[in-house]
């Protein structure tokens, strides 16, 4: 808090003038920014002036395949695909292999399968930790170590990216690690996202308590959205104050001297008439309070804002229900419904607001707690023009590995095939922010790719090779 | 025949009438397998079916039409598959099936596109019948307790099993007895019984060996069991001569040791209703002449159960599978292919062997002249996870299509 | 002419054989190749140490192994397969409780002496490896004690060839089993004023234990004088009687001690070993008149049983072996490895027991007791190889089992380094 003394003025002023021109350079620009001033970026100036130290390019691979799904609506027919380092350079009927390129031939490849909701690779206190919140992060909970042979089951089956999600057990379980799963769990490329999306489940027994409790949900989503809103309205004041101040001593500059001359005389006259002189003190405006640092209401006020999605686990209608009642107030946020067993009842809402769905078909054709059969409800979604994703479940680590097994068996029940693949690559993948880098076979992208021996969703297919990255880390005996 | 026969539906008919309970008519045997029933020679066979008289006679058959199927992909009885076959069907049974079969004028005819087989067959089933009708726990030892006067052909269950391709089953009496009684098998539509005696059934499992009544130990299950057959006498006797077939349910590998080594002292072999790993003892199973009903493998396998799954197709020892779950019935199957049996090992162990193991193959789970005309038409080969059931006719009668989902609340 | 005073070259040997005389060089330096498939059954091993339990320890020696029985037992340095500092015989354990639980008596009566317990067997039960794994290679399996007597024993091999009857059971009748303690009675109740159920029955009380059981007895003297009157089982019961068969009696308490022990002077059965023994000094005297054997509960770090509570200090092995009783240790085949079989002695010698009477209390006093003592519990000529190798002297706190071999098998492989 400044308050400018008059009387002070000149000493203060003088100081404070020297402090406050530096400052307007330095106003942040996002209100989740520090104050402290960003380095400028020198460095790079100097070294483009020397000559850049030769570097030799990665490796080139090359895949021939009778058959490559490019995405779930386009195929290609005696196609390949050329891999430079770890990126797809070209995919095509007629790419130009250089010779002496590193050649590997498959029946059909396709990207990596995405596993949307996973157990994999999480310590299992932390998976069933009941007191998470949403700053909880699920990276700090990878198992890099043990259950490696869940992992090798789940490249086996195809699987090669999953979103690993702890606290499992708590009402918000806290932020999401996009991982892909390769062998050595400790590479550095194995995290893709380290808070690729805040996710959470409904709680309660009753179907009260349930419906109050998405109301809890989405109340802390408000706060999110207050929190930022607050940031920014900070911000803003800020903003003005400094304005105001600056301008407020500018004027006082001008009328520095003036003043001086004024008090100087009141000062005499004071003095002539006996009378003490009272100084008259100014007070400004009271600097905005800057609104408390909290890394819950931070993840709240992003997903608030859409600039991630959250996922939420529920089952019954009146939830649902409720939830898409009160969406509309988050329009900017990305909602991802996960479980929603009884969705078919409100398919055609969840079509309307354009929702993403994850359908978790259990090993057993009832699915899990909530009695439906969810291999059913994921063709039901499709028809009604909801965008279905496939996730094992998050509680139980080894039901990765049957994830395209039950997606084949969803297409038994109606969901057409590139649904079913779409729900495996390119749905999660864009979902969560992640189809830059993986969810197709495209140039551009990571080369996460699976080299099959038939169609994927075969039940006599196996997988010959994955490769995460343009390398083949896994192998079929 | 036909005369004989009539004689044989008017002495029954009459009996039906007067109320009587079961009959134990000399053509019980295995070889009688299921027909229609009918107390009046022309009622419609689906009602008339409903009335539950143990040995099922079939009547003169009216003048019939012919249905003639055109397959995409036709899977014969001894595991080939026929591209563009025809199956050929006459009062409820197969008449023909295969390549160069000509399709009489007149016939009524259904083109599929996609692949028929049999009708899947399963072996041993949990759950088929009303919740109270497979514990019967205060007798240890029932010899001729008929778990075919439990069979309720209105279960709901039985209808789920057909939406997904089940066409007959194999109902058992509970695990909880030594001896339960005499395993049926019956049709999952409507409510034929294809034999109301396939098996004794025998229990040599945990549950058998009961606090709540003797014999409490497996040394008293057993010396039960070798009293019974030492000094055979009716439902045992025939089960030693092979005129009557055996059953055994046991749930740990040294309970399939147990049942050998008792099967040996008394020359029987039959089917075992057992554990997955049971296929770690696949060499002496084989030696014994005794076939394998699995329980439902998980989709994925883990080393230990593959390898033993795989034991036992190398072996050859003929295996079926349980059928709880409808939805995983065709699955096993799947799993079983993809763990190391061929083909035909893979879709008989839910038709044609199922069928033999359940003692009705010579009726039941087979395209072949003179069985019963159960068959399904699926969206594609059955021993993929993709294809589903698009219809399934029992005794050439369609009751099943498919597409309607989501009406059930 | 004996070692230590001549250089030893590999090829050369001054063997020393026991049981049948100087072997040659031919035999010894046979090959240890075999024709069949299946793991490898024939070995030279060679030892620091090498306790027979015959009553003498081979300082510096060898055993040799062909087709899974020991051929020759010596002192020498000669070329064997491996090196190991000290051997034991395989243990034997004479109370092991591997049976398949509950369903191992039948108990639709409290006496039941003539059930066998062979169809009470797991053999693919993971309890067998274990054992074995911790240098157990013979074991006795009774009938679960919820009957007061409860059958047949049977004497079950560990390891070796498959998990089969045949290869794995080498004595069925080794006896019968009686029991004296709370668990026959556990689990039944008064007959009157109740539902009427198979446990509503006799016993419910000790006193009631002790009545089945003089009950049986009484009823095959008898039989013995009445040829009128019979029961299931009464052969077994007159060859107890007769001494033909030992009477394995579980006894831990001191009370229940002193009742077994006076059933047997009351019906003056020749051949009785108390099981679950424990308190036994008090009753010292009466142990050493009535000429019974013991086998020991397992000795626990606080001194109790785990059978009963009863109070089991680990001075009893050692007092009763100054009294001249013959006994046995036993671990029941408890999972926590400090009270296992080959821990057992190492607690019996701190609380003052010779240690070559230890090593015999796990050996072949069990296998005498059990009536397998031709086959197993000794390093002989003729025996099945089981072995135990260790990593310094046997049954010492400082010492660990480093291998084990069962019908020449090698289990557990001390080449391997692993530590147990």
């Amino acid at each position: 808090m400044r308050s400018i003394a008059i009387s002070l003025a000149p000493f203060v002023l003088g100081a404070g003038l020297a402090a406050v021109s530096p400052a307007a350079a330095h106003r942040p620009a996002s209100p989740l920014q520090d104050e402290e001033p960003t380095e400028q970026e020198t460095a790079g100036t100097e070294s483009e002036a020397e000559a850049p130290a030769e570097v030799e390019p990665p490796p080139l691979l090359a895949i021939r395949a009778g058959r490559v799904i490019v995405s779930p609506t386009k195929e290609l027919e005696n196609a390949t695909v050329l891999v430079r380092g770890d990126v797809i350079q070209a995919v095509g009927t007629d790419v130009f292999v250089p010779e002496g390129t590193n050649t590997v031939e498959a029946a059909v490849v396709c990207a990596g399968f995405i596993d949307s909701w996973s157990a994999l690779a999480l310590d299992t206190g932390s998976l069933f930790d009941r007191r998470t919140e949403p700053s909880t992060r699920s990276v700090d909970g990878i198992e890099a170590f043990d259950g490696e042979h869940l992992r090798l089951a789940a490249l086996d089956a195809g699987v090669t990216t999953v979103r690993a999600q702890v606290g499992v057990q708590s009402n918000v379980h806290g932020l999401s690690v996009a991982l892909r799963l390769f062998p050595d769990l400790t590479d550095e490329r194995a995290i893709l996202d380290p808070d690729a999306a805040l996710a959470m489940q409904v709680f309660g027994d009753d179907p009260l308590d349930r419906v109050g409790n998405v109301d809890r949900l989405v109340d802390q989503l408000d706060r999110g959205a207050a929190y930022r809103k607050a940031q920014r309205t900070y911000a803003k004041e800020l903003a003005e104050w400094e304005k105001k101040i600056a301008e407020l001593e500018e004027e006082l500059e001008d009328d520095f001297k003036k003043a001086k001359k004024k008090r100087d005389e009141e000062i005499e006259e004071a003095k002539e008439e006996g009378k003490e002189y009272r100084e008259e003190r100014y007070r400004e405006d009271r600097k905005p309070r800057k609104p408390d640092f909290d890394r819950n209401n931070e993840v709240l006020g992003a997903v608030a804002e859409g600039e991630m999605p959250f996922v939420v686990e529920l089952h019954r209608i009146p939830e649902m229900r409720k939830l898409l009642a009160r969406l509309p107030d988050h329009r900017r946020a990305r909602p991802i419904l996960a479980g929603v067993s009884d969705a078919r009842f409100v398919a055609e809402d969840l079509a309307a607001l354009g929702a993403t769905v994850i359908v978790n078909p259990t090993t057993q054709g009832q699915g899990g707690a909530f009695g439906s059969n969810h291999l059913q409800l994921a063709a039901d979604l499709d028809e009604a023009g909801v965008e279905v994703l496939f996730g094992s479940g998050g509680r139980d680590a080894s039901a990765t590995a049957a994830l395209p097994l039950l997606a084949a068996r969803a297409v038994a029940h109606g969901l057409p095939r590139e649904a079913a693949l779409h729900a495996l690559t390119l749905g999660p993948a864009r979902a969560l922010d992640l189809a830059d880098r993986i969810g197709s076979v495209e140039t551009g992208k990571q080369a996460d790719l699976l080299l099959l021996t038939g169609d994927p969703l075969s039940a006599t297919t196996r997988v010959e090779h994955v490769l995460l990255a343009g390398e083949i880390v896994h192998s079929a005996k | 025949m036909i005369s004989t026969l009539s004689a044989a539906a008017l002495l029954l008919s009459s009996c039906a009438a007067s109320g009587q309970g079961s009959v134990a008519a000399p053509l019980a045997g295995p070889t009688v397998t299921g027909a229609v029933v009918s107390a009046p020679l022309v009622a419609a066979p689906l009602e008339a079916s409903f009335v539950r008289h143990e040995v099922v006679v079939e009547a003169a058959a009216p003048a019939a039409d012919v249905l003639a199927v055109r397959a995409g992909h036709l899977h014969m009885a001894d595991g080939s598959i026929v591209e563009d076959g025809v199956l050929l069907v006459r009062d409820g049974l197969v008449t023909a099936a295969g390549a160069d079969v000509a399709v009489p004028d007149g016939a009524r005819v259904v083109e599929h596109d996609g692949h028929v087989s049999a009708g899947l067959v399963a072996a041993y089933s949990a759950g088929y019948l009303p919740r109270d009708e497979a514990n019967e726990n205060t007798r240890a030892y029932l010899p001729d307790g008929r778990v075919v006067h439990g069979f309720d052909p209105e279960l709901s269950a039985l209808e789920d099993a057909l939406e997904q391709g089940v066409t007959s089953l194999l109902l058992a009496p509970g695990t909880s007895q030594v001896v339960g009684g005499r395993t049926a098998v019956v049709k999952t539509s409507g409510g034929r019984v294809v034999t109301p005696n396939a098996h004794l059934a025998l229990s040599m499992g945990a549950p058998a060996a009961s606090t709540a009544r003797t014999p409490t130990s497996y040394a008293g299950i057993v010396s039960g069991l070798d009293a019974r057959f030492a000094d055979a006498e009716g439902a045992y006797a025939e089960a030693k001569s092979g005129n009557l077939g055996l059953l055994t349910y046991v749930s740990a590998r040294h309970e399939v040791d147990r049942a050998l080594r008792l099967f040996e002292r008394h020359e029987l072999k039959g089917a075992l209703v057992g554990p997955t790993l049971a296929g770690e003892l696949a060499e002496r199973i084989r030696a014994s002449g005794c076939s394998v009903v699995l329980p439902n493998p998980p989709l994925v396998l883990d080393e230990r159960t593959h390898d033993a799954m795989a034991a036992l197709f190398e072996a050859q020892v003929p295996f079926a599978f349980w059928l709880s779950d409808p939805h995983e019935f065709r699955a096993s199957a799947i799993v079983a292919l993809r763990a190391g049996a061929t083909r035909a090992q893979a879709l008989a162990s839910i038709t044609s062997t199922a069928a033999d193991i359940a003692r009705v193959g010579t009726s039941v789970g087979k395209l072949l002249r003179g069985h019963d005309a159960d068959f399904v038409l699926w969206s594609g080969d059955p021993l993929e996870f993709t294809t589903s059931v698009e219809a399934v006719y029992v005794r050439g009668e369609l009751v099943h299509t498919a597409g309607h989902h989501g009406d059930d609340q | 002419m004996l070692l230590g005073t001549a250089p030893i070259a590999a090829a050369t040997l001054a063997a020393f054989t026991l049981g049948a005389g100087p072997a040659t060089d031919a035999t010894l330096a046979a090959t240890t190749v075999q024709d069949d498939d299946g793991p490898r059954t024939s070995w030279i091993v060679t030892a620091d140490e090498i306790h027979t339990a015959t009553g003498r320890v081979i300082e510096g020696g060898f055993v040799r192994i062909g087709d899974g029985k020991i051929t020759a037992v010596g002192r020498g340095k000669i070329a064997g397969d491996f090196h190991v500092a000290a051997i034991t015989p395989g243990l034997v354990e004479c109370s092991s409780g591997l049976s398949v639980g509950q369903r191992s008596v039948e108990q639709d009566s409290e006496s039941t002496p003539h059930v066998s317990v062979e169809e009470g067997l797991d053999l693919f039960s993971t309890r067998w490896e274990r054992e074995l794994r911790r240098g157990v290679t013979t074991a006795c399996v009774a009938p679960d004690d919820r009957n007061v007597l409860g059958g047949l024993p049977v004497v079950v091999k560990t390891g070796g060839g498959e998990p089969t009857m045949d290869d794995r059971v080498i004595k069925t009748r080794v006896g019968v089993r009686a029991a004296m303690g709370s668990e026959p009675s556990a689990g039944n109740s008064p007959v009157f004023g109740r539902a009427f159920g198979l446990f509503n029955r006799r016993p419910t009380t000790r006193m009631g234990v002790e009545w089945v059981f003089r009950r049986t007895f009484y009823d095959a003297l008898r039989a013995q004088q009445d040829d009128d009157f019979t029961f299931e089982g009464v052969e077994t019961v007159n060859q107890v009687l007769a001494g033909e068969l030992p009477l394995f009696i579980q006894a831990a308490p001191r009370q229940d001690l002193m009742t077994a022990l006076g059933l047997k002077a009351e019906f003056s059965i020749p051949n009785v070993v108390i099981d679950a023994a424990a308190e036994v000094i008090p009753e010292a005297d009466a142990v050493v008149a009535s000429g019974a054997s013991l086998i020991f509960a397992p000795l626990e770090f606080d001194g109790t049983a785990s059978v009963e509570g009863a109070q089991l200090p680990w001075n009893a092995p050692a007092h009763m072996a100054e009294l001249g009783v013959t006994f046995a240790l036993s671990a029941r085949s408890t999972g926590n490895a400090d009270y296992s079989l080959a821990m057992q002695p190492a607690h019996a010698i701190r609380g003052g027991l010779d240690p070559v009477k230890a090593l015999e209390a796990v050996t072949i006093v069990p296998a005498r007791l059990l009536g397998v003592d031709d086959l197993v519990g000794s390093i002989e000529q003729g025996k099945h190889a089981d072995l135990v190798f260790w990593s310094g002297a046997p049954f010492q706190y400082t010492s660990s089992v480093t291998g084990v071999m069962v019908g020449g098998e090698l289990a557990v492989d001390p080449r391997h380094g692993e530590e147990l």
